[in-house]
């Protein structure tokens, strides 16, 4: 009979320790011949001793338990373990891989152990399946955590400060930088104003121009030049901005 | 005319620009001008011209009207982009418009050309024109206004209600925070983990965790707290994850005893301390140092939490929110007086500084 070997990753010890426990009286002819406290050590567990199964956390440091499955797919059978319901559990509780989800009750784990004793009997599976698989779950853990940029770092003095985008009265292009003011302060920032475009909240900043974007809560009042021009005066800054044409339309129902 | 006659405009301008009046705006423009000419006219005939209401009304209307029309059409058909050039088609518009004006005035009043050697009557004419004619522009102007002045009320109405909801989702906000479902049930693992493997550690966590329980779920600490309280708060939550993370975490809870009676709004630090662990030392491989600080002097308090760990990380998917909603907080509770100020300090990790006015309440 051929040896069964996994291996286990957490980056907490009492969960390996725990699992490893239940693991050796569920299925005692399996051997975990290692255990990894993140994701780099997890891959090379993997790649030096070649499981059949891998146990890995979702969060861990280095790598998340999600890279290194996409790295090694198809190389072993992949049993992922997480607090994070966020995934969609179900969905991806196919053939493919399985998922558990903490705190692992004992049935629970009895269940992961059955279906890997049946799927280690069947052949492997393409390992399309599995990328395909990683892909959905990578795509649902990036839409799940995808939000708009909320603050920016710039340096200041000998330090690097990271300013709310709230406190941006607006974004203009300088040269090679981009210029950040705030009420009282401005900064050179790397990010261009296509970059700020696409990652701002576009309900709360406004492109005016080519090479500005505007803090919509700062605007203190949008006038309107006989030529059709806007004009922006700022609740805190002296300065007015002005609207292109091209950019005139977000002002044109108010 | 709308040239922005007080605007100061410092962003120079690329872009292209048409002039478009509506035909609706323009009559409207055209309209206001006649009621004005109408004013003007009044005026005159009481204070300047006694008894020649008629004519005055005719001057009045036709110098009027053709400084208005004048003005629409050149810059209609001109487009002038620059403020400058707008200033100099206007002015030629109004002078032609006076011009044309006190032509067809004439004319339609019938009066004597011998007018035209009575100089100081034509001074005066010229005068009056000149000075109601640059009057008329403004109208664009009071147009613009009035509609921003309406629209500003209703703003304000809508700021109002806007705070209202944002403070009640605030402090939603903060009552989910308390107990995060992810490190509840990431704790009740390793508590379930340790009872297998090492109850007493495991009795230890469970003490912990009840302890950090009973102060985030009493119901006085609603408004506020002190930050003895609160520093018990996380020293319950400190020591449940450095049960979790062993050696990867050390820290330090550096608060003098004075401060300890201090009251302060709930749910101020324990995010900042949850963002450390989070987003600086669990996705570090080695982990790192958490320090809790405490400064005050007369009549400001700060609240420092310093940590070894990655720093803040720039981008769409960055963490930050909780750091947000204590912003948020921060300005509901003290307004100008409250903030919170972010540094990242080279090689080590991120600084957060809750500062706040202590003793006015």
């Amino acid at each position: 009979m051929v040896q069964i070997r996994a291996i286990i990753a957490d980056d907490e010890e009492p969960i390996r320790v725990y699992i490893k426990a239940k693991l050796s009286i569920l299925w005692p002819e399996m051997i975990i011949c290692g255990e990894a406290r993140n994701g780099l050590e997890a891959l090379e567990l993997i790649e030096n001793h070649g499981p059949q199964i891998a146990f890995l956390d979702i969060q861990m440091p280095g790598l998340s338990g999600l890279d290194v499955a996409r790295q090694v797919a198809g190389k072993c059978r992949l049993v992922f373990i997480t607090a994070h319901d966020q995934y969609a559990v179900e969905a991806f509780d196919n053939e493919a891989v399985d998922y558990l989800l903490k705190p692992i009750t004992d049935d629970r784990l009895k269940k992961a152990v059955e279906r890997l004793k049946k799927r280690l009997n069947n052949p492997f599976q393409g390992p399309e399946e599995i990328q395909k698989t990683m892909q959905m779950m990578l795509q649902a853990f990036e839409k799940s955590g995808k939000s708009y940029l909320r603050w920016i770092k710039a340096q200041h003095g000998d330090g690097v400060i990271i300013i709310p985008v709230d406190d941006v009265c607006y974004f203009s292009k300088s040269e090679k930088y981009t210029r950040m003011v705030t009420k009282k302060k401005d900064f050179l920032i790397h990010k261009t104003i296509q970059t700020l475009e696409e990652e701002l909240d576009p309900h709360e900043f406004w492109r005016i121009h080519r090479g500005m974007i505007v803090n919509a809560r700062h605007i203190e009042k949008v006038s309107r030049s006989i030529t059709g021009r806007g004009i922006i005066r700022l609740k805190e800054r002296p300065e007015t901005l002005i609207v292109s044409r091209n950019y005139l339309h977000i002002f044109k129902q108010m | 005319m709308s040239l922005n006659w007080n605007g100061k405009v410092e962003m120079k301008d690329t872009g292209t620009y048409r002039f478009e009046v509506s035909f609706r705006k323009s009559l409207k423009i055209v309209s206001y001008t006649f009621i004005f000419n109408t004013l003007i006219a009044l005026f005159l005939a009481l204070m300047v011209f006694p008894g020649k209401i008629g004519e005055c009304l005719i001057m009045s209307q036709s110098i009027g009207l053709s400084i208005c029309i004048f003005t629409l059409t050149s810059l209609h058909v001109l487009k002038p982009v620059s403020q400058r050039s707008q200033y100099i088609v206007s002015l030629c518009a109004i002078g032609l418009g006076i011009a044309v004006g006190i032509s067809i005035g004439i004319a339609a009043t019938g009066l004597e050309l011998s007018v035209l050697h009575n100089t100081q009557l034509l001074l005066k004419i010229l005068f009056i024109s000149l000075v109601f004619g640059f009057m008329i522009p403004y109208f664009f102007l009071y147009q613009d206004r009035y509609f921003e002045t309406r629209s500003i009320a209703q703003e304000e109405r809508i700021k109002r209600l806007l705070s209202e909801k944002r403070r009640v989702e605030v402090e939603l906000k903060m009552l989910q925070a308390q107990i995060e479902p992810h490190f509840l049930y990431n704790t009740l693992f390793n508590i379930q983990s340790l009872l297998d493997s090492d109850g007493e550690k495991g009795k230890q966590m469970l003490q912990d965790l009840t302890r950090y329980l009973r102060v985030a779920l009493s119901k006085s600490r609603a408004e506020r707290t002190t930050i003895g309280e609160e520093v018990d708060l996380l020293r319950s939550y400190l020591n449940i994850f450095k049960l979790r993370m062993g050696e990867r975490l050390q820290f330090t809870i550096e608060i003098p005893d004075e401060m300890k009676a201090i009251v302060i709004a709930p749910m101020l630090l324990q995010p900042l301390v949850e963002n450390a662990i989070k987003h600086g030392l669990e996705p570090k491989i080695n982990g790192g140092k958490i320090i809790i600080r405490g400064k005050m002097d007369k009549d400001r308090i700060s609240l420092e939490v310093i940590d070894s760990g990655l720093g803040f990380q720039e981008g769409p998917q960055q963490g930050g929110v909780g750091l947000i909603n204590i912003r948020e907080r921060l300005l509901a509770l003290y307004g100008d007086q409250g903030r919170l100020v972010l540094k990242e300090n080279p090689g080590f990790g991120l600084q957060a500084v809750i500062e706040v006015p202590y003793g006015t309440d």
